[in-house]
């Protein structure tokens, strides 16, 4: 009867071993990765593209070194950044947000200024190389529409001249 | 006959009656009577006496004997007398003398003297008899002279030991070597700023043979390095030695001159391009071949040449290359590299552009590195047509981080940075003067725009290392945002290049200076 129970307690204890373990691969993945989100003008001309979401082991949850600041935006008035206007005195617009490792979900918000174009387009590059284990959902917030970042590579949008677009990229993994 | 045969008979008589008392009457032995153990250098001895006697030790008084005294001194100056001569009648000295013991006496008296100092053997000798020999004792005289043996004029390269030893020998005034003497040895003379040089010893007693010798490692500093071999009451105290150190090997290439430069299509540019070649201590490496190669040139230019397409360093370290520039407006690099060493190599910017060009219909980010007598825009930019919104507008981003546009903007100045947009493509040759000091850049807390103030690039690490402070401080973030005309976006850029402008943030929340270095 004692062995029963011992073999019993054993097979109970690898099992939920083996769950963590594959939980955590899963929920983590690599420690670094990140996406290139950009916008341009529908016609090609005029973009900002030097933007970037990810993970990095080294990051952290407010500003770091790897969070780069955006540009002032330039004449045409053209730009994507990340807000992050609770930074102290690190606030202000970003080129890129890194967050340190995740377990289930995390989102990156984001800005596009439309300057003096009334027709935009998103677009994103290289998710195929971030672990598949990662799920990326663009949010237009204002059209409440939702994409899936790994079938579709580019959203096309109307806006009105100067206006600022809200979006969010919500990450799973 | 009979003639002959009687002279023959007198002849034998007389040779008898001449040679007899050197044979027959000489006895059968030399002896040595009385002699000295020892003698100073340069002195004579006390008398030697030499007796001939027969077998029985009995003195020979008859006839006549000639004795051969010998030494197995090996010095120059020795010399046998039967008087004490000064100065002895040197040289040659010591070989061929002969004295003669006479008929009615058996002895005869010699002196000796040397001036090397050892142990010796004298043999007195004569025909037909046995010798005799004694040891014989030379000391050395005081410790008087010092003198250079060996080391002089060695040459070896920069943190190396010499080849050989230098040494000194310590002598009396015959040059027999004297032990026992402290010599003092020490660097004298370097080449300015060397350091690392260091003798192996400072102090070394003179050894048997009077010789003290030290070891050389040379400093970090090609040149001449003098060494001093001192010992208190020698005469020619001290003794100096000239060393060399060469140079390492190539270990870095560097710009001296030529490096910003503009001038027109189908000319020679007035400087030529100067490299300077170091070894790891920043020595001038000479004979060093320098190869040189334009690495960029504007899209479809031709006639582009460089006056060599390798040249040596001269003793300086330095190689020279000049261009003609080809017939195309824009920017020429020229690379010059060395030693077959991956990275040794150094790269010139030269700029035709006089000729500036804006894309009709784009936002061109750009700046002016001139200075001009009038620095409005419009004057400036008179290719453009008098100001009209319709046809070109002129901004430039402000304190508030907002763009004023002109006429509300500052007139053009080496390091200021602006957007145009035209209606039409425009190009528009401007007639200024460069600037080549350093040019000091107020920045505004936020984002400034600035340009490049020269005809060349400037590398932001060159930038940030000449303002350590604002960037280990974060006053000055550590990114830089250029314009990217072709996809007509902002990159990050690691250097500010002619006409082109930028974007620094300046987190410090007041102004600051940042400096841009003119290399």
């Amino acid at each position: 009867m004692r062995k029963k129970e011992f073999f019993g307690f054993m097979f109970v204890l690898i099992g939920f071993l083996l769950t963590l373990a594959l939980f955590s691969y899963s929920s983590t993945g690599p420690d670094d990765w990140s996406l290139r989100i950009g916008v341009e003008k529908k016609d090609g001309q005029y973009r900002d593209s030097y933007n970037f979401i990810g993970i990095s082991k080294n990051a952290s949850l407010y500003y770091d070194a790897k969070d780069k600041l955006e540009p002032p935006t330039s004449p045409s008035g053209l730009s994507l950044y990340f807000p992050h206007y609770d930074w102290g005195v690190n606030s202000g617009k970003y080129a890129s947000d890194k967050r340190p490792r995740f377990v289930y979900k995390e989102t990156y918000e984001f800005v596009v200024e439309a300057g003096e174009y009334t027709q935009l387009k998103l677009f994103w590059q290289d998710i195929e190389d971030v672990p598949e284990n990662y799920q990326f959902t663009l949010v237009d917030e204002e059209r409440e529409i939702f994409i899936d970042m790994r079938k579709i590579k580019d959203y096309t949008f109307d806006c009105r001249p100067g206006y600022k677009n809200r979006f969010r990229v919500i990450v799973t993994g | 006959m009979r003639n002959l045969t009687k002279t023959g008979i007198i002849s034998l008589a007389l040779i008898f009656f001449f040679c007899m008392p050197y044979v027959a009457l000489a006895g059968n032995k030399l002896v040595i009577l009385t002699y000295p153990s020892e003698v100073n250098a340069g002195e004579w001895t006390t008398f030697y006496t030499v007796q001939r006697q027969d077998d029985n030790g009995n003195p020979v008084t008859e006839g006549r004997t000639k004795v051969f005294p010998s030494s197995t001194s090996y010095g120059d100056r020795k010399e046998f007398s039967p008087i004490q001569s000064f100065p002895p009648p040197l040289p040659p000295g010591g070989g061929g003398f002969s004295i003669t013991i006479r008929e009615g006496k058996s002895s005869v008296d010699f002196y000796y003297y040397d001036e090397k100092a050892g142990n010796w053997t004298i043999t007195f000798s004569a025909d037909g008899v046995d010798n005799d020999s004694k040891n014989l004792r030379v000391n050395r005289a005081e410790a008087e002279i010092i003198s250079k043996l060996s080391g002089d004029n060695q040459s070896s390269n920069i943190g190396t030991n010499l080849p050989d030893f230098l040494a000194v020998k310590v002598t009396d005034r015959f040059g027999n070597g004297i032990n026992g003497i402290d010599v003092h040895w020490s660097i004298t003379e370097t080449p300015y700023g060397a350091v690392g040089q260091i003798l192996s010893t400072q102090t070394v007693v003179s050894d048997s043979e009077g010789k003290a010798g030290t070891m050389l490692t040379l400093g970090d500093k090609s040149g001449n390095y003098k060494i001093q071999a001192s010992s208190s009451s020698l005469s020619y105290s001290p003794v100096t030695f000239n060393t060399f150190a060469n140079s390492g090997k190539a270990h870095n290439i560097s710009m001296l001159s030529g490096g910003c430069q503009s001038g027109f299509m189908n000319t020679v540019l007035t400087e030529p391009f100067v490299v300077k070649v170091t070894d790891e201590f920043g020595n001038s490496v000479r004979g060093v071949t320098v190869s040189w190669s334009i690495a960029e040139s504007p899209t479809g230019a031709v006639w582009q040449e460089l006056s060599d397409a390798s040249s040596s360093t001269d003793s300086d370290g330095e190689a020279y290359a000049t261009l003609t520039l080809g017939d195309k407006v824009g920017l020429y690099k020229v690379e010059a590299t060395c030693c077959d060493v991956k990275g040794l190599s150094v790269a010139f910017t030269v700029t035709t552009d006089r000729l500036v060009s804006f894309k009709g219909g784009n936002y061109n980010m750009f700046s002016i590195p001139y200075l001009f007598n009038n620095r409005n825009p419009e004057a400036v930019l008179n290719a453009l047509g008098p100001y009209n919104p319709a046809k070109w507008r002129l901004f430039r981003l402000s304190r508030s981080g907002e763009y004023q546009e002109y006429p509300n903007i500052p007139d053009f100045s080496p390091g200021m940075g602006y957007w145009l947009i035209s209606a039409e493509d425009i190009e528009i040759t401007l007639e200024g003067e460069a600037v080549y000091s350093d040019i000091t850049l107020i920045l505004e807390p936020g984002w400034n725009q600035i340009g490049c103030p020269f005809t060349c690039s400037v590398s932001w690490n060159d930038i940030k290392n000449m303002n350590p402070g604002l960037f280990a401080s974060n006053a000055v973030a550590d990114v830089l945002w250029g314009y990217d005309d072709e996809r007509l976006e902002f990159a990050m850029r690691d250097a500010v290049d002619p006409w082109q402008s930028y974007y620094v943030y300046n987190s410090s929340g007041s102004s600051i200076n940042l400096i841009i270095p003119n290399k």
